[in-house]
């Protein structure tokens, strides 16, 4: 069956048409089914400090600390103990698109934790919501139907030194 | 590089040429970009493994498997009745399926496509892009390639005549 001659004008115009590429997240699953990687993501990403957000929770977390009984006796003839904030260890990982922009949800602190060498942490979790463009929203909107959100969290730690 | 190498890497050439196509393909039978990607992801992934050596048209076998893998992403995500099940609803903006339109007249075909009927569009997708023949496309949509044909002639019939209005208008 022969439609050349009597559609090849619309046929032409459908060619020009150029389908989306898939997106780069697709182009890294498949490349780590084989085992190979388009990005080097084979180790989770290790979450910066963000300043705003280290800051606040920084704070906050030495507010709770500074009320918190830990329980270990103030050493004798040294009435006063002070705490200060450790350079944080960076932990808890989270694999993402650092391109998708995401909003804090809550943060929480946890409980007070006590390292066989003395040293207190204090873990406190952030909850985000992450706000996904549909790649193929055009012009991009803020219309809820060409986003997705999806829910993440991490746990970070803050150390402190009683000194 | 190394021979193992080469192959190992060979699929991201394929999938550079070919990908955009396909998941215009997996759109037809899926209702997001989202469920398209991860059935396109899963077909390929079966297709290069498994099938690409095998006889016949590569580009038939990976639509197969793209097809297969959208019912069964079907049948996973959703709780419908059998009979619903059968029918994969497009949901979405088609237009979005494609690059924006340099030009007026691409992006008013991008409208027409929209407004086809399910059962046209899917022909017209896997004739243009996915470069079937009316056999293969048959195969595919569990009809006769003289009904596959007919639905394709009534297509772009309809495109032409909407693209015609638009320009008058």
């Amino acid at each position: 069956m022969n439609n050349s001659n009597e559609f090849t004008d619309i046929e032409v115009a459908l060619r020009r048409l150029k389908p989306r590429q898939p997106s780069e997240v697709c182009r890294t699953h498949i490349a780590e089914a084989f085992g190979t990687q388009t990005t080097p993501r084979r180790f989770p990403r290790i979450i910066a400090w963000g300043s705003s957000i280290s800051a606040t929770v920084c704070a906050t977390a030495l507010v709770l600390t500074l009320t918190i009984d830990t329980t270990t006796p103030t050493p004798k003839g040294n009435p006063a103990t002070t705490a200060h904030v450790s350079t944080p260890p960076i932990t808890t990982t989270v694999h993402r698109d650092t391109a998708t922009p995401r909003t804090v949800s809550s943060i929480e602190a946890l409980d007070l934790r006590k390292t066989p060498d003395g040293r207190l942490f204090l873990p406190y979790r952030i909850r985000y919501t992450n706000t996904a463009a549909m790649p193929n929203a055009h012009p991009p909107s803020n219309n809820p139907r060409h986003t997705r959100d999806t829910p993440s969290e991490e746990v970070h730690f803050v150390g402190f030194d009683v000194i | 590089m190394k021979p193992q190498t080469q192959e190992k890497n060979a699929w991201k050439e394929w999938f550079a040429a070919n990908g955009a196509r396909f998941l215009l393909c997996a759109r037809q039978w899926t209702r997001t970009l989202a469920d398209a990607e991860d059935v396109l992801q899963e077909a390929f992934l079966r297709f290069w493994r498994h099938q690409r050596h095998l006889p016949g048209d590569p580009a038939a076998l990976l639509i197969t498997s793209i097809r297969r893998a959208a019912l069964d992403h079907v049948r996973k995500e959703t709780r419908r009745t059998r009979r619903e099940q059968a029918t994969l609803v497009l949901e979405g903006d088609p237009i979005s399926w494609f690059e924006p339109a340099p030009n007026e007249h691409d992006h008013l075909l991008q409208e027409a496509l929209e407004k086809l009927p399910d059962a046209q569009r899917q022909v017209v997708a896997l004739k243009i892009w996915g470069e079937l023949t009316f056999e293969e496309i048959g195969r595919q949509l569990d009809c006769s390639p003289n009904t596959a044909a007919s639905r394709y002639r009534y297509a772009l019939t309809r495109l032409r005549e909407t693209l015609s209005t638009s320009h008058y208008e």
